[in-house]
């Protein structure tokens, strides 16, 4: 790989042992994925929800640091600020009702911890999975380095911004360093579509949307899907498209013909390739869609899960007028994920009151999937969970071995007033 | 020597390692997929539930899903349960940056026939230095290098 003097010398340690670490682990993961240079990025999201995992990112490895290595580390990392816009992935638990959440004064230490870190660092501590929505909103053509699989779908599918599909150490390096690996989907080459998808069925529901990215992440597998015939989504519909693609596959990009900047036609989107396969999302693989994330639906549910990814202003607002005046049932929880700069919006305006007048939660900064997964915290009973998810669906599933039922955000409503579907 | 077969491999992460094969058809997704302080996979892995993972050559085609792949990777081989080599289909990022931050040696073999032949619990020796694999398929008594699950 060619580097500059500069980086050259930060190689070689002349700037730290940190950021020496950061060029490594990133001229290491670039050269094996045959990138020739490192590029300048204006904009990073990255990922990590204690000060431990930020301490993990950097050697020695393979072993488990004591608090004190880990406190040691990070006074050393707080000397030096990250040199591009940064923001970071969804925390373990909300900051504020992080009991609700049932997580330990231990976590809730150790988020404080992470928080202080981060903001010494220059780190815009968003907690949210959709920092293009409000936080980190990159332009057409913008190189950057992005974590969360379904925010760097929707930064190059949606916004024409250029990033690959980065573990959380990359974005981090990335992010002390202002630099990532180029190749992939910085270069021209690699963006043109591969798999056809003709949709030929109505795609009305929210829900409908993840069904569709399922489809398409089952067909393009790691390449690029290409959509036909299919509407302008709003941002709440893309967002679900792309967070499905990912589940069973590992797409970093999609093209909408007719909506993607760089998708004007269909044969700008394949850039006179063609297609390695065509596949017809009907109302039989619609149907088949909604099989898949449906498990055992019918009966109690216990939680009611919106909020993956975390919900927009607007989607706030309508699960607020869906919500108002009605009660949730007494042995059922509903809970509403967002950002806390949504949520802060929200009860400015009213529409947290509302939610929770109803027993409902509005809770932000966090992820159910990671936080139960990942930290030692008392979970609420999650038996059976309605979510308009498909990304939550096949989780929790997953995950926790819940019962599940995936539609419609009315019908998830419907079934946290009821108590069961 | 019968029963063994060498293949041609392209070098991701550099490196030579040995282990008992753990072949997945599909595409691997690691949150939430795996129990990484015990060092098997979890429920929903079909052939590979409660399989373990550890010390073993992973044969997958590529990576799908969170963005979390190579940390939870990393929080494995902090519980002892790296595994000794991994062997792709398609070039992956999160494999890749996995792999070269572990030490974990990688390679791409684009040969459909090797796929076709690996079987689980064959002796896989990754050499990605040299550009190889070596599969030495056990016999039935000869347990030894025969996986534990």
């Amino acid at each position: 790989m060619q580097l500059t003097m500069e980086q050259e010398e930060i190689l070689q340690g002349k700037r730290g042992e940190i950021l020496q670490q950061a060029m490594t682990g990133l001229v290491q993961y670039g050269t094996a994925m045959g990138a020739e240079e490192l590029i300048a990025i204006s904009s990073a999201h990255t990922f990590f929800m204690s000060p431990k995992d930020v301490a993990h990112y950097f050697p020695p490895r393979r072993v488990q640091l004591s608090e004190r290595n880990i406190a040691e580390f990070c006074e050393k990392l707080c000397e030096i600020q990250v040199k591009v816009k940064t923001t970071v992935n969804p925390g373990p638990a909300d900051f504020e009702k992080w009991r609700q959440m049932g997580a330990t004064e231990s976590i809730h230490h150790s988020l404080r911890g992470v928080a202080e870190i981060s903001k010494r660092c220059g780190i815009l501590t968003n907690w949210t999975c959709i920092p293009y929505l409000e936080d980190n909103i990159p332009v057409i053509g913008e190189h950057c380095s992005w974590s969360e699989s379904s925010a760097l779908i929707y930064a190059n599918s949606m916004l024409g911004a250029r990033t690959n599909r980065n573990g959380g150490e990359a974005s981090f390096f990335s992010a002390l360093l202002g630099v990532t690996p180029n190749y992939g989907l910085h270069l021209d080459e690699n963006r043109k579509g591969t798999h056809l998808i003709d949709v030929q069925c109505e795609i009305e529901k929210l829900s409908d949307w993840g069904a569709l990215g399922y489809f398409a992440g089952e067909a393009a597998g790691a390449d690029i899907p290409v959509f036909i015939n299919l509407r302008r989504p709003t941002a709440e519909e893309a967002k679900q498209l792309g967070a499905a693609i990912n589940v069973p596959g590992g797409a970093a990009m999609f093209h909408i013909v007719g909506v993607t900047p760089e998708a004007k036609t269909m044969e700008a989107a394949f850039g006179g390739n063609l297609p390695q396969g065509t596949y017809v999302f009907d109302p039989a693989a619609k149907k088949k869609a909604y099989e898949a994330a449906n498990h055992e639906s019918k009966g109690k549910v216990d939680l009611v899960f919106l909020g993956c990814p975390h919900a927009t202003l607007y989607e706030v607002k309508e699960i607020s007028r869906m919500l108002k005046g009605q009660h949730i049932a007494k042995d059922t929880k509903l809970w509403i994920m967002t950002a806390h700069s949504v949520r802060a919006t929200a009860e400015r305006i009213g529409y947290a009151e509302i939610i929770e007048e109803t027993g409902a939660e509005l809770l932000a900064d966090g992820c159910l999937l990671t936080y139960y997964v990942y930290f030692d915290s008392k979970r609420p009973n999650l038996e059976r969970v309605a979510t308009n998810s498909l990304k939550q669906a096949l989780g929790v599933r997953r995950s926790f071995g819940s019962k599940v039922f995936f539609g419609e955000t009315q019908r998830c409503i419907q079934a946290a007033i009821e108590g069961g579907v | 020597m019968e029963g063994v077969r060498v293949f041609k491999a392209k070098k991701i992460s550099p490196g030579k390692a040995s282990g008992p094969a753990l072949v997945s058809p599909g595409r691997l997704g690691l949150r939430g997929f795996a129990d990484l302080e015990k060092g098997t996979f979890g429920g929903g892995m079909g052939d590979l539930e409660g399989v373990s993972f550890g010390k073993k050559v992973w044969i997958f085609p590529s990576s799908k899903g969170s963005t979390m792949w190579s940390m939870t990777l990393d929080l494995a081989c902090r519980f002892g349960n790296a595994p000794a080599a991994m062997v792709n289909s398609k070039l992956d990022p999160f494999v890749t940056l996995g792999c070269t931050l572990q030490n974990i040696p990688l390679v791409l073999v684009e040969d459909e026939r090797f796929f076709e032949y690996v079987k689980k619990g064959d002796l896989v020796t990754v050499d990605a230095d040299q550009g190889e694999i070596r599969v030495v398929r056990q016999q039935e008594k000869d347990s030894v290098f025969r996986p534990q699950e």
